[in-house]
């Protein structure tokens, strides 16, 4: 598979219509691997990457559903298609500066990536809808048996799988998840929340950025794995944390309809007239505009002539597509971007008919 | 800092130190009770466990902690103990054994290796093999060739 067609494939991030609370919008299980006898890559030279690479690859290209798989070394990318990769989640920033030895294989049919000499030697992330982690998890296993029935891996009776960091030695599976809370954003709730959930070992951050931007009003949410936690007490955690934060997240969605009504309708008002209206559009913009228009569907604020869960993941699409070409244009230098823009979102407002209802 | 938890009438109290509250996160009261209002059932069993952790650890405190590690740098990688200090990364899995003390000063401590890594040794040989018969060094490359035959036997 070349690297354009798998481009223009849907995003493993892009949600499916299981995602049914419009809070959840996909979940990541990460699972790491290293070899005995190499050095992590974080601490290797091209030649100790190139020969875990030589080791691997041939093992990956046998697993089922692998054989056909995109697969590229990182030096071989454009700038250009790694930022767009790395806006569909399909590399992430510490891969997505790396060079020789290091690997990205992506299946067609799998919502599967796996990475070689990431920060671990194996890097595999499995994506599925909503907080469906525990048939990821099962995947991942069934992966890593496969990988072990073939290579030696890093393991101790003591510390578990080992990693380049102690603390992270374990099951080697780590736990995250995608969840869209423009409520708990706009009742200025995120900075109390994220050290709430500090306390919990669970970490959050901006989908979009590592800093305190809250473009978008998403947010990862990654289970930090405990010394002496198993899997299921971890998934068990990681579960009941989300769960509780998404019925926060409704609540406040709905005060906010009842006490500040005037203001939310206002804001979403604003966002879709933006968007009816521009000429020229920014990513910020579009993932903003696109966030409070969700809201307002979830909300019946923006009523469709459509089923509100196709709105809802077309609105994701353009989304991800737009974040995707701004990658690509760097290589190809593609004029009026912030024109093409405008005029995407402006016809998928004319070709999907809606009402803005007023209460 | 002090810790009080009250469960089923059992008073049980936790004096920490500021750096081992940190190192806990309990270090900002404000936040510590919005964590306990918004997730009340998750940070109860948090505490709980915490509290388990910590008076187990006393129990086995007055035990003397044995020496630390008699290395400075892993003999496989060339990763430091410094290294480890300063980022918490290490280079090698070999580096677990190596800095056992490092990691867990109670832990018991395994043979550690004393080479570089053999499947390092191995690639780097039949790399330098392929350089010698690419140069029709062909001495050189009988040795390497022996060098390789003899790792291999090693690993039967």
């Amino acid at each position: 598979m070349k690297i354009n067609t798998l481009l223009k494939a849907p995003s493993n991030w892009a949600p499916t219509r299981n995602d049914s609370d419009g809070v959840i919008m996909g979940s990541i299980v990460r699972m790491v691997r290293n070899l005995a006898g190499f050095p992590f890559p974080g601490w290797s030279t091209a030649e100790s990457r190139a020969a875990v690479a030589e080791r691997v690859l041939p093992v990956i290209k046998n697993i089922q559903g692998f054989k056909t798989a995109f697969c590229a070394e990182l030096s071989q990318l454009s700038y250009g298609q790694r930022r767009a990769l790395l806006t569909r989640k399909q590399l992430t920033p510490c891969m997505a500066a790396r060079q020789d030895g290091c690997h990205v294989i992506i299946p067609q049919r799998r919502r599967t990536v796996l990475m070689v000499n990431e920060e671990e030697h194996i890097v595999v992330h499995s994506f599925q809808d909503g907080l469906n982690l525990k048939k990821g998890i099962r995947e991942m296993q069934q992966l890593a048996d496969q990988l072990e029935d073939e290579l030696e891996i890093a393991y101790s009776h003591q510390h578990g799988y080992l990693t380049s960091i102690p603390s992270e030695a374990g099951d080697g599976l780590q736990l995250y998840s995608l969840l869209h809370l423009p409520g708990l954003t706009c009742a200025n709730m995120m900075n109390q929340v994220t050290k709430a959930l500090e306390k919990l070992h669970v970490s959050i951050s901006p989908y979009y950025s590592d800093t305190q931007d809250d473009t978008g009003h998403q947010y990862v949410l990654y289970s930090i794995p405990g010394p002496e936690d198993t899997v299921d007490e971890m998934l068990d955690n990681f579960e009941n944390i989300i769960m509780h934060l998404v019925r926060r997240e409704q609540q406040v969605r709905r005060k906010l309809l009842v006490d500040s009504n005037q203001h939310l309708q206002d804001a979403i008002g604003r966002a879709y007239g933006l968007l009816t209206n521009c000429l020229r559009l920014s990513m910020k913009e579009l993932r903003d505009t696109i966030s409070l228009l969700r809201l307002g569907t979830l909300l019946g604020i923006i009523r469709w002539e459509e089923e509100e869960k196709d709105i809802l993941i077309a609105l994701n699409t353009i989304s991800e597509e737009q974040a995707c070409l701004t990658g690509l244009a760097e290589d190809n230098g593609t004029p009026n971007l912030f024109q093409q823009r405008a005029r995407t979102v402006r016809e998928f407002l004319h070709n999907h008919p809606h009402y803005f209802s007023e209460s | 800092m002090f810790l009080t938890q009250i469960v089923n009438g059992q008073v049980s109290e936790l004096a920490l130190c500021e750096s081992c509250a940190r190192a806990k996160g309990l270090f900002d009261p404000q936040s510590l009770t919005f964590a306990e209002k918004f997730f009340p059932e998750e940070f109860k069993q948090r505490v709980d466990k915490l509290v388990r952790e910590l008076t187990g650890n006393a129990e086995t405190a007055s035990e003397p902690a044995p020496p630390m590690s008699m290395f400075n740098r892993c003999p496989v990688c060339g990763f430091s103990v410094d290294n480890y200090r300063n980022t918490g990364h290490l280079g090698c899995p070999d580096c677990y054994k190596v800095f056992a003390r490092e990691l867990d000063p109670t832990a018991e401590i395994e043979d550690a290796p004393e080479t570089e890594a053999p499947a390092l040794t191995r690639a780097r040989l039949q790399k330098e093999l392929q350089q010698a018969i690419e140069r029709e060094n062909y001495e050189r490359a009988a040795q390497l060739r022996d060098q390789i035959n003899a790792l291999t036997d090693a690993d039967a």
